[in-house]
């Protein structure tokens, strides 16, 4: 592996910061998801709190700018998550772990070469598709397949705002 | 008293979330849960509360969206005019159920494991690579400061007029700056001492699983889970 792709100790700290603050974040989703459940149902819930869930991959790649490191901050996130714990209990790690690859496959199309704000924006919207199929496994028979089908889109739209917001964070703080 | 090894409840604690995942029918789902939510709910009924009242609110909403969702089938009971259907018991039911055998399964490992001491076991039992269990740990201990930055930003922000708790997107950008700003400056020193102290040159040193009998007795128990819900 060349130099350039290799993870110094560095970048693992910065992984670290990462795994840290996408922890926290997740944590305290759980509670704004509670509150837009509450106030507008399954949809709206989706909407405003599901993007915060995949932040930690575009924060990573962003921060990071190599390969695996989407992979590693979504998924690193959820462990820490888990270990804090929080209501999610193990589900969070299986959720990380997908949505980990599924937002590492939007810096692998472009070949590892860019780490804009489109490729952050596109990197929170694709751990929508694994996190909507795993909500169909685990809460498959309450909802219909017409209501998963808005609960893709509202998870798709809700990543791709959030992964904006995370790379725009993270450009102002490296400036 | 002889405790199980981190490894041992980890892997028991995935292996039975996949379980609950997958299984299907009632009957798997349920023995799941009467092994797994007892147990963990005894546990951990002191020490995280909060989890398991947030697990009984969420029940409501679960019951709401099924009464929306799944409203099929034939009429169970009536309530005031509303027609409960066999499709929302059925899916309350199986939710349910799932639910609970991971809150169980999640919760007998909480209760019984350290966060540090399951990074060491992973990473030497295990192998996990040195990458995910160093940044792990450095993670769990950023932690702590982590949580005093975050009150002070929303001190900050209460002392200028601006939402204490994060509302909007634009909310969570002026959180995440100072929270990623102060996180880096220390991950950069962090690093450097890693460095010298020749983090690179590490190697993870793989040590042998010491199978105490409560381990054995856990994996008994998985391995009894397993086959019970893949024949039944």
């Amino acid at each position: 592996m060349s130099l350039s792709r290799r993870y110094t100790a560095l970048d693992i700290t910065y992984l670290a910061v990462v795994a840290a603050i996408a922890g926290v974040i997740f944590a305290l989703t759980w509670n704004i998801y509670f509150i837009g459940s509450a106030v507008g149902g399954p949809i709206v819930a989706r909407v405003i709190s599901y993007g915060l869930w995949f932040i930690g991959a575009p924060l990573a790649a962003t921060l990071i700018r190599k390969p695996g490191s989407a992979f590693l901050g979504e998924f690193l996130g959820a462990l820490v998550e888990t270990l804090i714990p929080t209501y999610g209990a193990f589900t969070n790690l299986v959720y990380g772990f997908a949505q980990g690859l599924a937002s590492e496959l939007a810096y692998a199309l472009f070949r590892y070469r860019k780490y804009g704000v489109s490729q952050a924006s596109l990197s929170g919207a694709l751990a929508g598709f694994p996190c909507v199929a795993l909500d169909a496994l685990l809460f498959g028979e309450v909802y219909t397949a017409e209501v998963m089908v808005f609960i893709t889109i509202a998870a798709v739209v809700s990543g791709a705002i959030y992964g904006s917001i995370a790379a725009l964070a993270v450009k102002s703080v490296r400036r | 008293m002889i405790r199980p090894r981190p490894t041992t409840l980890f892997i028991y604690g995935l292996v039975i979330t996949i379980l609950a995942f997958i299984s299907r029918r009632f009957e798997q789902l349920l023995i799941l849960a009467v092994i797994n939510a007892p147990v963990g709910i005894v546990l951990g009924f002191r020490k995280y509360s909060v989890i398991i009242g947030l697990f009984l609110v969420g029940l409501i909403g679960l019951f709401v969206n099924a009464l929306i969702f799944s409203n099929v089938g034939t009429p169970v009971i009536e309530f005031y005019g509303l027609v409960v259907r066999e499709g929302v018991l059925t899916a309350f039911i199986n939710v349910t159920l799932r639910l609970l055998s991971i809150l169980g399964a999640t919760l007998v490992f909480v209760t019984q494991v350290n966060a540090r001491d399951l990074i060491k076991s992973l990473e030497c039992e295990l192998g996990l690579p040195k990458t995910i269990a160093f940044a792990t740990a450095v993670g769990l201990r950023m932690l702590s400061i982590l949580e005093r930055d975050l009150r002070e930003v929303q001190l900050v922000r209460a002392e200028r007029g601006f939402r204490k708790y994060p509302i909007t997107p634009s909310d969570i950008g002026s959180f995440l700056r100072p929270l990623l700003s102060l996180g880096l400056e220390r991950a950069l020193w962090v690093g450097i001492a890693a460095e010298l102290r020749g983090f690179s040159q590490r190697v993870s040193r793989r040590v042998g699983i010491k199978i105490t009998y409560v381990d054995l007795i856990i994996y008994a128990l998985l391995i009894t889970q397993v086959f019970i819900v893949l024949i039944s």
